[in-house]
């Protein structure tokens, strides 16, 4: 809409470059290893990666379980520094923003902690306001505003005055959005955004996400194992097994059945779908489609 | 939602602190010897006015010499209680937690039974020995209840719990093993009492001290706000997690440490004050600290004046009075399910 | 004799006092018994007292009249039932004491906190504290109060009369064994007395030896230490009767006690509560306490000199006589 982009226009920046930049996240050889312990061997460790993600690009993450989606998505957030390789937003490398400067360039969705006080969708949305305060701050008329029109963007503002306990789990996915897209960010992460909602409420949000890129000129970064979503959505496709980054490129490029079973671990089928998307299809045993196949 | 502007927290506090001016006209007026609102009225306007000369032996006696700083006692105490506790729910992430979760008054009253033993003769050593034994707690827990160098709220809390035990184990070993009758006012003190009287000089270092700490928490409540809300989302949200944690927690133990020095561990107001605040003004901690600051205020005041009349002559330690009254409070908190 | 009290600057208080004038009225400085300096004014018009030990020696000194104010705890003499209430010892009600307007609070370190004092210090009220820890430092402490609150005549003849009435008693027991005894100061838990106290210096001038010896005032002991020691006596002190028989019938009741033989023969010893009141009292719970463990050594109320202002009950309950309830508060020995 273009109240967002006057309003991102209208922002303050000390280095203006920072917006006709289309390069938004450039991830190159970045590796990350941790620990229980210091000093003892590294329990995990993610091999030097590198892709890049542009404005107006949705990009999926996409492995199995511990393949090291999540410890990347940090890297990304600038929650963590990179043992070796650089994690830059427009240039700046993220784990060296100070925190508040981070959090007005990138949102971060997750799994949320449980909340302790009762608290209204429409104040939770208004805390996406918080990087963007003082210490000590009341909200001005435009955060009001901004908050609002973040609820329109994930049409949830009839939840503006319902309790966030109360809210079942995909409208609480939207709020949660909400908040993020209040942060104004450039880059929007998300960890797994649809791990527990219902087909209808993840395409829902799949779709929102699509237009946010696509229309609001976000970059959006996505941490998935859904295979078919991931194909149906996403430009860009990082795909990671084990810690190692194995391919980055299309869906259509990516997505190859060897090396797909290989990540995957389970017999699948690739074929070509509409606009140039692959279609995944699960196999079932492989004894029961050749006795299938015979007959 | 409406929002929170300075201007309702302003008129928040305004209505709270009128409610703190009647009830201090109220303590005013209660005590031992009878004072009639009209004495009460007259010597007041001459105290202000400046016409001091005009007051009664008797009134500046009991009422400036004795009541007024006691009630000033307790309003500082009352109001550092609650500001500790709402800090303190903020920090561990639970509603149940109160100033003395995290041990600092066992600590304090380790020091104020040493200085009964050593001196018990100096008036000034047991407020000094108290507040050093909380800050020797207050230390001890930060080291403790640390894990990968921040503050967890989860291992702070066994800490704090470990500790407060330990020491209430030595407590209860020297009282038993010495005996001393010097210890026989430890009991009032452990159950909270505002008898003592502290040194004009010493009133005001507290008065000053609570501003401090609670100013400082007070410049974090945006960040808890949002802490609340999930500590991990909080980074994310632009809040400097570790800072945040460890501002609330030196300032909380600090104000702890300040009221229970004075006047023993008085309980029930650091859990309740601010679950009463936020049922009337929300749960924005903008609005919540001031509140509660004044609420405790309110609470200690009426408490202690109650505390003072009930039976009279006899006093009651305030801490009986808000053990009293808290307890069914608390129950009826549980049953609308916000505590 | 006397040990002469320590007074800083003057022997006696009414020649060369130091002059303070604070309004009309001239202070003398003095040293209580805790070592704290204070100055009272002269002359001692209005005194509150903030023990029932203290309020007894004041009415046996004669001051009774002078005493504004006491505690909700003291209730002998009668009359000092009738004085304005302050609140607890343990808890006085500072406002109510600074209303009275006293020329001197008195205070026992035995019962009152060094908070109260404080505070009244605070207010500039002296506050004159005793610590008496042996019966001699009860009779000096005693003599004392008389010399400074203006009763210095009374002071002196009171402890004359209760040292010669003391030393008579150690005639009566010279060269006689002490008796073991267990001070039963508190059933639940089992409390004693230890060293360091008047109260064991008191069974110590009454022929009585505690079992106990311990370098704790009040020490909690169990039942097990007892039954080795094997008291010849149990003693209480408590002037209620309801609860003395409720007492007795615990002894009796509870398992482990029957083990003891002073419990199986029924060798109790019921005395007044003078015997834990560090007052002038004091002497006549001795008193009754040799009666009560040397029978032999006294004819039955012959030569007892009560003072009608103390009182006097003791009881020896042997195996086969009842406890002669009830008794009665007016002087003279059953």
């Amino acid at each position: 809409m273009s109240e967002t982009t006057s309003v991102t226009e209208a922002r303050p920046d000390p280095a203006a470059q920072l917006h006709s930049r289309h390069l938004r996240i450039n991830v190159e050889q970045a590796s990350y290893a941790y620990s229980a312990r210091k000093h003892a061997a590294p329990l995990f460790t993610l091999e030097a990666t590198t892709f890049q993600a542009r404005e107006r690009e949705f990009v999926a993450i996409l492995g199995p379980n511990a393949s090291g989606k999540s410890t990347l998505l940090r890297l990304i957030a600038g929650a963590i520094a990179p043992l070796s390789g650089r994690v830059e937003l427009d240039g700046f490398e993220t784990c060296h923003l100070d925190v508040r400067t981070r959090a007005q360039r990138i949102a971060l969705v997750q799994q949320e902690s449980p909340l302790i006080f009762p608290i209204r969708a429409g104040d939770y949305v208004l805390q996406g306001r918080h990087p963007h305060g003082r210490s000590l701050w009341f909200e001005k008329d435009e955060d009001f505003a901004i908050a609002e029109n973040a609820l329109a963007q994930v049409g949830a503002e009839h939840l503006r005055d319902r309790w966030m306990q109360e809210i079942s789990g995909g409208e609480k996915q939207r709020v949660v959005l909400a908040r993020a897209l209040a942060q104004q960010p450039l880059v929007l992460l998300l960890d797994e955004p649809t791990l527990h909602l219902d087909i209808r409420a993840q395409i829902d949000l799949l779709c929102r996400l699509r237009r946010l890129a696509d229309e609001h000129r976000y970059t959006v970064i996505e941490v998935t194992h859904d295979l078919s979503m991931a194909a149906e959505f996403a430009d860009q496709i990082v795909l990671l097994h084990r810690g190692k980054c194995l391919r980055v490129g299309t869906p259509a490029a990516v997505y190859q059945r060897e090396l797909l079973e290989q990540v995957f671990e389970v017999p699948l089928e690739v074929e070509a779908g509409p606009a140039g998307r692959p279609r995944v299809i699960v196999q079932g045993r492989r004894e029961e489609t050749s006795n299938a196949a015979r007959q | 939602m409406r929002p929170l502007t300075l201007r309702r927290v302003l008129w928040s506090c305004a209505l709270l602190a009128a409610v703190l001016l009647g009830i201090v006209l109220l303590a005013l007026r209660l005590g031992a010897v009878p004072f009639s609102f009209g004495d009460l009225g007259q010597n007041l306007w001459w105290l202000v006015s400046g016409q001091s000369e005009k007051i009664s032996t008797d009134f500046r006696l009991i009422m400036v010499d004795i009541r007024l700083p006691r009630i000033l006692l307790g309003i500082v105490v009352g109001a550092a209680l609650s500001v500790a506790g709402a800090g303190f729910q903020a920090l561990l992430r639970n509603p149940l937690a109160d100033p003395y979760v995290l041990g600092v008054s066992s600590g304090a009253a380790l020091g104020a039974i040493l200085a009964l033993l050593a001196a018990p003769a100096l008036p000034l050593m047991t407020p000094a020995a108290a507040f050093v034994g909380a800050a020797a707690t207050i230390a001890a827990v930060y080291f403790l209840g640390r894990r990968q160098g921040q503050l967890d709220s989860g291992t702070l809390l066994l800490a704090g719990i470990v500790t407060a035990s330990f020491l209430s184990a030595t407590i209860m070993f020297l009282m038993t093993t010495l005996a001393s009758r010097d210890l026989r006012g430890i009991a009032f003190w452990l159950m909270g009492d505002l008898s003592v009287s502290l040194p004009r000089g010493l009133l005001w270092l507290l008065i000053a001290g609570f501003f401090a700490a609670a100013g400082a928490i007070l410049t974090t409540a945006s960040d808890l706000n949002v802490l609340l809300a999930g500590e991990r989302e909080a980074m994310h949200l632009g809040v400097d997690v570790t800072r945040v944690k460890l501002v609330v927690y030196i300032s909380a133990s600090v104000l702890t440490g300040l009221a229970v020095s004075v006047s023993g561990a008085i309980g029930y107001v650091g859990l309740l004050v601010p679950h009463v605040m936020r049922m009337i003004f929300g749960s924005d901690y903008r609005l919540l600290i001031p509140t509660s600051a004044i609420g405790g205020a309110i609470t200690i005041v009426l408490a202690d004046a109650l505390a003072r009349t009930v039976i009279a002559p006899t006093e009651l330690p305030v801490g009986a009075m808000t053990a009293m009254a808290g307890a069914p409070v608390f129950i009826y908190l549980l049953r609308r399910r916000l505590a | 004799m006397i040990a002469p009290p320590v007074l800083c600057g003057a022997a006696r208080p009414q020649s060369v006092p130091k002059e303070n004038v604070t309004g009309s009225a001239s202070r003398i400085e003095v040293k209580d018994e805790t070592g704290r300096v204070i100055r009272i004014p002269q002359p001692v018009r209005r005194i509150v007292s903030l023990a029932p030990s203290v309020t007894e020696t004041l009415f046996a000194l004669g001051l009774g009249d002078r005493v504004v104010g006491d505690t909700d705890f003291c209730d002998y003499p009668a009359e000092a039932k009738q004085k304005a209430r302050i609140g607890g010892p343990v808890n006085p009600n500072i406002e109510a004491v600074a209303a009275l307007h006293p020329d001197v609070v008195v205070a026992t370190r035995e019962i009152n906190r060094p908070e109260s004092v404080h505070s009244l210090e605070q207010l500039g009220i002296a506050v004159y504290a005793t610590d008496p820890q042996t019966v001699e430092q009860v009779l000096t402490s005693t003599e004392r109060l008389g010399e400074l609150l203006g009763a210095a005549d009374s002071g002196r003849l009171l402890g004359a009369n209760l040292r010669r009435r003391l030393s008579e008693l150690d005639r009566r027991l010279a060269g006689l064994p002490a008796k073991s005894v267990l001070m039963v100061v508190w059933l639940d838990p089992l409390i004693s007395v230890g060293r360091n106290t008047f109260l064991e210096d008191a069974l110590r001038r009454a022929g009585a030896r505690s079992v106990i010896d311990s370098p704790q005032s009040w020490p909690t002991i169990d039942l097990e230490r007892i039954v080795r020691l094997q008291p010849e006596y149990l003693i209480i002190s408590n002037d209620n009767a309801q609860q003395v028989q409720r007492e007795l019938a615990e002894f009796q009741q509870r398992p482990g006690w029957r083990r003891l033989d002073a419990v199986r023969n029924r060798r109790f010893v019921v005395l007044s509560e003078a015997i834990s009141h560090p007052s002038p009292r004091l002497v006549d719970g001795i008193e009754q306490l040799a009666r009560a463990l040397y029978p032999s050594q006294f004819a039955a109320g012959a030569e007892f000199v009560g003072d009608p202002l103390l009182n006097c009950r003791a009881f020896v309950i042997a195996p086969a006589s009842r406890p002669p309830f009830p008794y009665t508060r007016s002087g003279g020995c059953p």
